[in-house]
């Protein structure tokens, strides 16, 4: 066994190598096992389970299997079951592909199947190697990548010298030195360049990082960095064209191919970073991005052992395994010691003490705490939601995930994961005999990559705040494929009537109501969080909250609902159906371990987003209390089972509610329409009426509406010029992350100015706003900054904030009995028109008490008898409100539980005294 | 027929003419569909093959033909890459051949494999959990045994069942309702076949097994658990029309003879059955009506988002011992296919499942049904009490399905909404817990407490018959109807305006037309008529007047 010529400067690595090589029986062809079976007897249950191999263990490539391979390699050994030259072709596949252990769960399964399926290919693809004429005539024909080899100018395999001897790895087209050699290259001298000419061949610029080549800069970056993996982003290889052969064989035959370029990968490493100490570990490829992505349900069995790119919501992960690498056996009779290397998941436990002078049968035990564990992880993801067609339920498909990609998706992430697809027999019915007529399939993952690209992502600052910065890489660092979003979105913002355009695209199919919408709109690109330090206060919200009050059937739910759809970490929830613990969190037991758990709540899991709750004014005194914390503080407090804590729940809040009354009632102030405390309507940086006005125009359209749906006609939209719901979240998403308003000067003394008016508009008696409306100014101001995509708030955003907060004042501070606004009664809920007719109220309430002998009253009957003579009506609100000052004054007395309070009369005598 | 006992013979003859290995033929396309529907192409034939039920799977041999009629509860049951074919050697000569198991559970014991098994071809299929259809009458469970009277007799005979049943009690909607469940594999990819649909299966009978379960983490036989499930592998697969009736047409479009006939006697019909019905709803004909067009409605149509021709009714009865949900459960089980009658007590809404959810297995819940399903929901068994956070959620299921038609899957991190198409009737004291389309408050009739005349046996048939046809018919809104419509909306709204009452809304207009349409078909009628629109909007102002008192 000769060293490899690259290793001297490693001795780190080719000793190891050494040992490895040292516990080897001779031949390395020999190390297999001649029959299946003989797991080790470790107690672990998932290391063991025979049926459930893990063929594919990227932690190991590099300095076993493919380490030994290339020292094979380079003593050119010609009868070593690797390196054959072609075209001889033994029985047997080699080592790399498979071992008899291996073809126990490929069976029938993965090879020949799909030579049946596209016999053409397969068949051709062996040729490839032997007669590269033919290979280059039928390329881009019935081969797998024939439509990426197509739509590059190139021919697949132009650079292929037949002369050359070929050793491929037996049943596949993967020619070993060629692999090497093209990866090898690949990784010299890929750029940037490469790949933004392709996406776009018109692109005028190219950078100079960009025409450096890619992969040694980023290698040094893994040097410094101290990672272990490179994200191989398949799409480079296509762009290259002399790699653009291996991006289909490692689609093909990723067991075989990805040792290699794990192999390529250390050594060109080591080549170039000798001085890095990579602690015995070794780097991996982690490919991605393969060009398509196959949904769960369109897997099939010619997808077998092939690497697949799938996308799904991961349903729930096992705790971590701990996996055998390295066995460590001792005999019993003599304490030799041996080990034994776990062979894609198996361990083959020696029968006989290798002790020769000992050579007791059946006496190697197993020692746990001496042999050497990787990390797996067995997960369940369910295909995207999206994807599911009517009327199917979710299908889900088990993962397997080693070493470090364990613990990198959580329940509930959406991924989309490159994965080699494998299957396994299962169900060996003892009873009939049916062999091996079953196989389950799973995913060994290779690479993991977080998707979420309907839903928002959420601001990047909330995401970072809690310290925890994404430890796992997903993506090669540079950014490419968002290239055309941005310019896409830049191109929206230039739009000239961009914030009608933006607004008209909230909610398409709700007519007009189009304040409504620019102040929804307005409410998810949400203003920014600020903290001052020096001030000590911990954070300003930047969250904007929008109330929405209208008659029943005025599509205020289709406003929510939309909104929830696009919004970052949406949560829709009815206020009727949802109690306080619903909406914050809740401490239960875990079933499974009997421990205490937290689980978060409506408002909580909307951190960061937009909390959408319909009927608000359904909910319990108890569930709004809640609110008023989650409003101004953006904190959630529970208290129970021992657990006291604080959530963050940084969320804005849309929220729909109905008039009391059902209709609204005009005559009414707002505060006296909606059954909601005024001290929480306050918190509301806008408010909005919504309601059923009649109207000629409008119910002719409205009825044409209804009949339309009647007709069969396709209903009209009310859009004419409006941005796909995709395009708009992605909008809204890079505005939330790229901008950062600040108020420029003559924004600042708009502001003042306007805030001014509007204190104003009272007309000096009342109190129109406070610092609360001057803070919803600001909130928007910014969120329209935002909208332009500017980092700067300007005039025009202060007036057009100023104009919607008056447009939303209007109607809800307006006090219809003076016709002017007063905010007094969205705070405090009664307005100084109240106050002074308190007073009168009270006198003509005690005159109308004495009048009547009777010392109990119902208070339903009071109300009547007091309305009766009352010009102006009185609503329940002031009726109790008088009742209230009464009874603190010893008039009366009030008992009773709403309709049936009873109001008992203290004697007059009684109160003198 | 030899095809019906031994059907795998008739398939790998198919086999061994159609299939050549060399080719990269299509794995669906070696006749045996084609094969199996030229050979059961009439009814009468289709009849011939056994069904496969509760009593018949003791007798039924193993790898026969049979047919399945079922409700897919689930389409996801782990997917399977199964053997296709493999190289066997027969025992007695030790012959080589291919032989398919696409429709068998895997290689015959007698087979030898060959000894290279890589030689094996690997096919994907996929399980759909299949239950008896939920909540279906006594009459049409007759029906169905009357057409295979000779067979039905032979089992009865052969009854010798006193082993449990083979189910998974959760995969079923109604609790501990008797039911027979099977596993259907099917290698079409038809995805409009979906949870809920009725299925009518021809296929090859397999083994009963453990349903593996796809959640283990590991992937050993131990892993399965619970009952063991007969498989049926599914040659012909086809989606049944959700009406129910037996008598119909599998397509679910009435026949033209039907609807003529019922044109003409239409107006008798409907007079008799509205005195039926009254019978049941302490002889108030209006709401008798009412329970009648409830009836007849259907989900015709779901134009952007709204849900058409859905007609939730609330009957309001505040006697205290109402007789209401008793009778009408009985009406209704003598008139309608599928029928759930329940009471919807705080026990029961806090103890069971009205909806799905799935994690990896999915669960069934009460209003998991086929569409066509009527439910007799009784609202005067509510107490006072705490609804517990499962009752809320299954309120919310009943609401949904009476709002929206959907119902919706709760599936971890994830709920999927699926379109449903169930009548639901309510008998409550006050104002029903549901939302629904119309409520109108009992007033009872001059006979009130008198037990009506029950209709004779071919009275019944006739009114099965009339619902079922004219729940189907066809109907067409004429655009000159509309014109006159939309001009009364206007100025009705323009007049209540003026004189300061409450204005007509558009919900009004729609709930009117939808009336219309109801009224119409009622009369055997499949176009509006100004007639019935003064008819639908009359009986929509006494349901208004009846709500005031």
């Amino acid at each position: 066994m000769s060293e490899p010529p690259s290793t001297p400067r490693t001795p780190r690595r080719s000793s190891a190598r050494h040992s490895q090589l040292s516990d080897l029986p001779s031949s390395p062809g020999l190390h297999y096992p001649s029959s299946p079976g003989l797991g080790v007897s470790s107690p672990l249950p998932f290391a063991t389970s025979p049926g459930f191999q893990v063929q594919y263990q990227p932690g190991q490539y590099a300095h076993t299997p493919v380490g030994r391979h290339f020292h094979v390699q380079g003593s050119e050994d010609a009868s070593s079951p690797i390196g054959m030259p072609m075209p001889s072709s033994p029985p047997l596949r080699s080592q790399l592909g498979s071992s008899n252990l291996r073809s126990d769960i490929t069976y029938g399964t993965p090879r020949e199947p799909r030579s049946v399926m596209s016999e053409a290919t397969r068949r051709r693809r062996n040729d490839v190697v032997s007669s590269p004429q033919v290979a280059r005539h039928l390329a881009g024909k019935a081969d797998p990548a024939s439509e990426l080899a197509s739509s590059t100018p190139f021919p697949t395999s132009q650079d292929y010298d037949p002369t050359q001897v070929v050793k491929v790895v037996w049943g596949t087209a993967v020619e070993i030195n060629e692999v090497i050699r093209i990866f090898k290259d690949f990784m010299d001298n890929f750029k940037q360049r490469y790949r933004i000419v392709k996406e776009n061949p018109n692109v005028q610029s190219i950078s100079e990082s960009e025409n450096k080549p890619f992969y040694p800069q980023l290698i040094e970056q893994m040097a410094l960095t101290n990672t272990r993996q490179l994200n191989l982003d398949c799409q480079n290889l296509l762009a290259y064209r002399p790699a653009v052969k291996l991006h289909s064989l490692l689609i093909d035959y990723p067991a075989e191919v990805l040792p290699l370029l794990d192999f390529t990968l250390n050594e060109y490493f080591d080549e170039r970073h000798p001085e890095v100490d990579l602690k015995g570990d070794s780097l991996m490829i982690r490919p991605f991005n393969l060009g398509k992505t196959i949904n769960t349900r369109d897997l099939g069995p010619e997808d077998i052992d092939r690497l697949v790119t799938v996308k799904g919501l991961m349903l729930r992960t096992s705790s971590v395994i701990p996996n055998v690498k390295r066995a460590f056996f001792q005999c019993l009779v003599c304490d030799q010691t041996s080990t034994s290397e776990a062979d894609r998941g198996r361990i083959v436990e020696p029968t006989k003490c290798p002790r020769q002078e000992c050579g007791a049968l059946n006496s190697m035990s197993l020692i746990h705490n001496r042999g050497e564990y990787a990390d797996k992880q067995v997960c369940r993801m369910q295909e995207m939601p999206e994807s599911i067609p009517d009327g199917q339920t979710p299908q889900s498909i088990s993962l397997v995930v080693h070493d470090d990609l364990v613990d990198v998706c959580k329940p509930g992430d959406r991924l989309e994961i490159t994965a080699v697809f494998r299957g396994v027999p299962v169900r060996v019915n003892p009873r009939q005999r049916t062999i091996k007529a079953l196989y389950r399939t799973y995913l060994d993952v290779v690479h993991i990559k977080k998707s979420d690209k309907k839903r928002l992502s959420i601001d990047d600052e909330i995401a970072n705040q809690g310290g925890k910065a994404a430890v796992y890489q997903g993506g090669d660092e540079i950014e490419v494929q968002s290239e055309d979003v941005i310019a896409k979105i830049q191109e929206i913002s230039k739009l000239p009537n961009l914030y009608e355009t933006l607004a008209r695209s909230v909610a398409p199919s709700i007519y007009e109501h189009d304040d409504i919408k620019k102040g929804v709109l307005l409410q998810m690109f949400g203003g920014t969080n600020k903290s001052f330090k020096k001030a000590g206060s911990p954070r300003y919200r930047g969250d904007i909250n929008v109330l929405l009050v209208g008659d029943p059937g005025t599509s205020k739910s289709q406003i929510l609902t939309y909104v929830h759809k696009i919004a970052p970490r949406g949560v829709y929830t009815s206020g009727k159906g949802s109690s306080a613990v619903g909406l914050t969190a809740y401490v239960t037991r875990d079933p499974d371990t009997r421990q205490l758990v937290l689980e978060s709540g409506a408002l909580v899991l909307s951190d960061g987003g937009i909390c959408c709750i319909d009927e608000f004014d359904k909910m319990s005194d108890a569930t709004r209390s809640v609110l008023h914390e989650v409003m101004e503080q953006q904190t959630v407090s529970v208290a129970k089972a021992g657990i006291i804590t604080t959530l963050n729940a940084r969320t804005s809040l849309l929220a729909a509610a109905n008039p009391i009354h059902s209709q609204y009632n005009h005559r009414l102030p707002m505060v006296d329409n909606i059954d909601l405390p005024p001290t929480l309507i306050s918190r509301f940086d806008l408010l909005y009426l919504v309601l059923d006005i009649v109207n000629e125009q409008n119910d002719r359209r409205l009825a044409r509406h209804i009949l339309s749906l009647y007709l069969e006609d396709a209903p009209e939209t009310a859009g004419v010029q409006v941005i796909p719901i995709d395009t708009l979240t992605s909008y809204i998403s890079y505005a939330r992350n790229q901008c950062h308003p600040v108020l420029n000067e003559e924004a600042s003394s708009t502001l003042i100015q306007c805030y001014l008016e509007l204190r104003k508009l009272g007309g000096g008696k009342q109190i129109t706003a406070t610092t609360r409306q001057l803070e919803s100014m600001i909130r928007l101001a910014e969120a329209r900054a935002k909208l332009r995509l500017s980092n700067t708030v300007e005039k025009a955003d202060v007036e057009e904030a100023s104009r919607l907060i008056r447009e939303g004042l209007k109607e809800s501070a307006m006090d219809p009995r003076t016709g002017l606004l007063d905010m007094d009664l969205l705070t405090t809920g009664q307005g100084s028109y109240d106050r002074g007719h308190l007073e009168d109220m009270r006198r003509e309430l005690l005159n109308l008490l004495n009048a009547t002998d009777k010392v109990t009253l119902r208070w339903a009957d009071l109300l009547a008898d007091f309305n009766a003579q009352s010009t102006v009506a009185v609503s329940e609100e002031q009726f109790s409100r008088v009742l209230a000052e009464l009874e603190q004054q010893q008039y009366i007395k009030v008992s009773g539980k709403r309709g049936l309070r009873v109001i008992k009369k203290l004697t007059v005598g009684q109160e003198r005294e | 027929m030899s095809v019906i006992e031994n059907p795998l013979a008739t398939i790998q003859d198919l086999f061994a003419k159609n299939w050549k290995q060399d080719q990269t033929t299509d794995k669906n396309e070696f006749g045996v569909t084609e094969h199996f529907q030229n050979l059961f192409d009439t009814r009468e034939k289709l009849l011939q093959i056994p069904v496969l039920d509760a009593q018949s799977i003791s007798t039924l041999p193993l790898n026969s033909l049979v047919r399945f009629r079922c409700m897919i509860q689930d389409t996801e049951l782990s997917q399977e890459v199964a053997l296709f074919a493999t190289t066997v050697i027969s025992p007695p000569d030790g012959e080589e051949k291919l032989v398919c198991h696409r429709y068998s559970d895997g290689p015959h014991e007698d087979h030898h494999l060959h000894t290279n098994p890589s030689e094996g071809i690997m096919d994907l299929r996929n399980a759909y959990y299949c239950v008896s259809v939920p909540g279906e009458s006594q009459w049409v469970k007759e029906y169905e045994r009357s057409k295979v009277a000779s067979l039905d007799a032979a089992l009865n005979g052969l009854k010798l069942d006193s082993s449990e049943p083979h189910v998974i009690p959760e995969r079923y909607p109604f609790s501990g309702a008797d039911h027979f469940a099977a596993v259907v594999k099917t290698h079409s990819s038809d995805v409009s076949i979906g949870v809920t649909d009725m299925v009518e299966v021809i296929g090859v009978l397999g083994a009963s097994d453990k349903l593996a379960s796809g959640d283990s983490f590991d992937f050993h036989d131990d892993s399965a658990s619970g009952p063991r499930i007969p498989t049926v592998h599914a040659i012909l697969m086809r989606k049944i029309e959700d009406h129910g009736h037996p008598g119909l047409g599998l397509n679910g479009r009435p026949e033209e003879a039907d609807l003529q006939c019922f044109s003409a006697e239409a107006a008798t019909i409907r007079k008799d059955l509205i005195k039926y019905i009254a019978s049941a709803v302490r002889g108030d004909e209006l709401a008798a009506e009412l329970v009648l067009l409830h009836f007849l409605a259907r989900i015709y149509s779901r134009p952007s988002g709204a849900v058409l021709g859905k007609f939730s009714l609330n009957l309001r009865d505040s006697s205290a011992n109402s007789p209401v949900y008793p009778n009408l459960a009985q009406v209704m089980r003598n008139l309608l296919p599928k029928v759930h009658a329940m009471a919807l007590s705080l026990q029961i809404l806090n103890d069971n499942f009205f909806f799905p959810r799935g994690d990896e297995h999915l669960a069934s819940g009460m209003l998991q049904v086929t569409r066509g399903t009527a439910f007799l929901l009784d609202e005067t068994a509510l107490e006072e009490g705490t609804l517990v956070d499962k009752g809320l959620k299954n309120l919310k299921a009943v609401s949904d399905v009476s709002l929206y038609q959907t119902l919706s899957y709760v599936f971890p991190y994830n709920n999927l909404d699926f379109q449903t198409d169930i009548s639901l009737l309510f008998v409550s004291n006050g104002n029903s817990l549901v939302p629904v389309d119309c409520a109108v408050t009992l007033s009872p009739g001059p006979l009130a407490d008198e037990p009506g005349s029950e209709p004779t046996e071919e009275q019944l048939v006739l009114f099965r018959k009339y619902i079922s046809v004219l729940r189907l018919a066809e109907y067409t809104f004429p655009e000159s109807m509309a014109k006159e419509i939309e001009m009364e909306f206007m100025e009705q709204r323009k007049a209540a305006a003026v004189a300061g009452t409450s204005l007509i809304t558009p919900n009004d207009l729609a709930f009117n037309i939808s009336l219309a349409r109801l009224v119409a078909l009622s009369y055997g009628e499949q176009t509006l008529t100004r007639q019935r629109w003064e008819h639908a909007v009359s009986l929509a102002k006494q349901i208004k007047g009846r709500g005031k008192q």
